[in-house]
């Protein structure tokens, strides 16, 4: 007798083949036969029409924080996630010490947009070492983990205060090395370490003190466990990328490591960046080097608010005058006064459309909630005056603090970018979910993929963007036995409608821990993923209250 | 060296903000692209005195390096 036995569906298996009619069927937690199955089982998922898939693996994540507090990860299962790599960029819980919590945090809210509140009110901090936060989250683990440990972290660990000041003695080296090794043999997926981000105090991030031979060194660790290198590279200078894709190649063969770097992404204004960037990426993979360059699904949006100075009012200069030298209150006065008001709105007829597509994105007031996620079109012909006037009015209304977005600013090219993510040396992810969650969404990137590129827009087969996200992302990241529909391996599957699969709207939701709120992504088309051969989430029913999570790879005993 | 500015144009940076590209050209035709944050291109508009982006064009490049030292140095 089976477990589960999927049924009828049009298995896509990661590999890249074909998709065709069948079923797969689950045992153990594990799948035993692909194909006609005839077999009876406990559980029967019907799946006709629908296309079944390996569970989606997200390697570029800020989780790490929303873990102690939701295991699921909302709403990355939602989307069809059933494996997500938290510690990027740096930044990971552990190895961590008691006196470097509040720096940690600090790190937390200046680069990813965590709320520091959430820490305090979501988190219980019981654990130092990292084997004690890997037995901390394991409970009540219902998504995949595979955990990045953050270089900055390691440094804090051995270094202290002088982390944030100086390169390591050859002894702290040593003390990095071994704690590393405990960390690999722990569970970790990996070490991740940052050239760019900035501390609370603007200062540069503890990696980033790091010398060369530092980064060798850990590296030379990663080699002795076959574990990746995650960077955060130069990305707004293409020549230091480009000599950041050279020092991780040289990595990478000197230690026969895996590396990644992100984000890499397609620059409206700078579109030879990327064709630089990965003339260079083509050659190191030619040289026998793995640098894999992480790109996102997604656009780029631009948020603003008339409370900080935005360069998008850059070519209205007598708006950008207001707002750079304004203060509150005369910005506030500028917009009350009618002759200047008239003289604003005549000069911003030069950025056309855009004041009609830009979307109201947030309020405080209770008045204006329902006009949330509403284009300044809509809001403008419920309140018969022009798009522009809408803006300025309901940035009155909000003293200000009205938030606006500009959709599909940047990285949105569907040619280039598609081009881009079909790239077989390029690496699909750079999602960041579960971070700027007061700035954007960060979950959906996969049912973007899916619904725009792969069945909008046709610029990917289906095959090959499922394997993208997939066995592709298991085989660089080396997470072992999932990213196939295959005998023997782990049974982390998605079903969805691939007529429909696609991210849903954009909204503001409060549920985060001391009483916060970020922006989400409803997932569309996802019917059913199961993890480890059980259902964790189905559309019907929610998540199921049995976690059946593991952080992998497993520890090494 | 009397390398100046082409041209100038708003991009979207990656945390969703946006940042200026201000792309300078050499005596010899050659391109290189620079990325300005909200700071650096306060700065550079002051001291090129220009009111708007148009205005940048042919502002040498020293003063763009200038721009950018002054958002550097704030931290």
């Amino acid at each position: 007798m089976l477990d589960v036995l999927i049924k009828n569906g049009r298995i896509v298996d990661g590999s890249g083949m074909p998709g065709y009619l069948g079923d797969v069927a689950i045992k153990d937690g594990r799948i035993v036969k692909t194909g006609n199955v005839q077999e009876a089982a406990t559980t029967t998922i019907e799946a006709a029409g629908k296309t079944v898939a390996p569970g989606f693996i997200d390697p570029h994540t800020h989780f790490d924080a929303q873990l102690l507090w939701d295991g699921c990860a909302k709403p990355a299962m939602e989307h069809g996630i059933t494996t997500i790599v938290p510690g990027n960029c740096s930044l990971s819980l552990a190895p961590l010490k008691a006196e470097h919590r509040p720096k940690l945090v600090g790190m937390f809210n200046q680069i990813e947009e965590m709320p520091i509140r959430a820490f305090e009110e979501g988190i219980e901090w019981t654990w130092q070492t990292f084997p004690e936060f890997v037995a901390r989250i394991k409970q009540g683990l219902a998504i995949n983990v595979a955990q990045l440990v953050g270089h900055s972290v390691l440094r804090l660990w051995v270094m202290g205060d002088a982390a944030m000041e100086r390169t390591a003695t050859d002894q702290e080296l040593d003390d990095m090395k071994a704690l590393l090794r405990e960390c690999l043999e722990a569970g970790a997926i990996g070490l991740s370490t940052s050239f760019v981000d900035m501390d609370e105090k603007l200062q540069p991030v503890p990696s980033r003190y790091a010398a060369a031979a530092e980064v060798d060194g850990l590296a030379e660790v990663l080699g002795e466990y076959g574990r990746i290198l995650q960077i955060v590279n130069e990305f707004y200078d293409v020549d230091l990328t480009i000599a950041r894709i050279d020092q991780l190649a040289e990595i990478s063969l000197r230690h026969k490591i895996k590396t990644t770097f992100s984000p890499l992404f397609v620059n409206n204004t700078e579109i030879a960046a990327v064709e630089k960037i990965m003339q260079r990426v083509d050659e190191q993979f030619a040289r026998g080097a793995q640098v894999w360059p992480q790109v996102q699904t997604r656009p780029i949006d631009i948020s603003f608010s008339f409370a900080v100075p935005s360069l998008l009012f850059i070519r209205l200069p007598s708006w950008y005058g207001i707002m750079r030298f304004g203060s509150h209150d005369e910005i506030v006065a500028a917009f009350q006064d009618q002759e200047k008001r008239q003289q604003l709105t005549t000069a911003a007829a030069v950025m056309g459309p855009l004041w009609d597509r830009l979307v109201l994105r947030q309020v405080n007031s209770a008045a204006n909630q329902e006009l949330v996620g509403k284009s300044l079109a809509e809001i403008a012909a419920s309140r018969n005056c022009t798009a522009l006037d809408a803006m300025i009015d309901l940035s009155l209304e909000e003293d200000l603090d009205a938030h606006f977005l500009a959709g599909n600013m940047g990285h949105n090219d569907d040619s280039k970018v598609g081009a881009l993510l079909g790239n077989p040396n390029v690496h699909i992810g750079a999602s960041d979910g579960g971070a700027h969650i007061l700035s954007f969404s960060t979950y959906g990137d996969t049912g973007y993929l899916l619904g725009h590129f792969v069945r909008e827009a046709g610029l990917m087969s289906i095959e090959s963007a499922v394997k993208k996200i997939t066995h592709d992302t298991a085989n660089i990241w080396g997470i072992p036995e999932r990213g196939l529909l295959k005998p023997g391996y782990i049974a982390d599957v998605t079903i969805f409608d691939a007529s429909t699969i696609d991210r849903g709207h954009e909204y503001y939701v409060q549920d985060v821990p001391g009483e916060g709120s970020r922006y989400v992504r409803d997932a569309v088309g996802v019917e059913t993923v199961l993890v480890a051969g059980h259902v964790a989430y189905s559309a019907v029913d929610g998540y199921s209250e049995t976690p059946r999570g593991s952080v992998l790879p497993e520890a090494i005993i | 060296m009397s390398a100046k500015i082409k041209h100038a144009e708003v991009t979207a940076a990656h945390e969703g903000i946006a940042e200026m590209i201000v792309c300078i050209e050499f005596d010899n035709g050659g391109l290189t692209e620079v990325t300005l944050d909200a700071m650096a291109v306060d700065a550079l508009l002051n001291s090129a005195g220009a009111s708007s982006v148009e205005e940048l064009k042919g502002i040498s490049w020293e003063r763009v390096r200038d721009a950018l030292t002054v958002s550097y140095n704030r931290f």
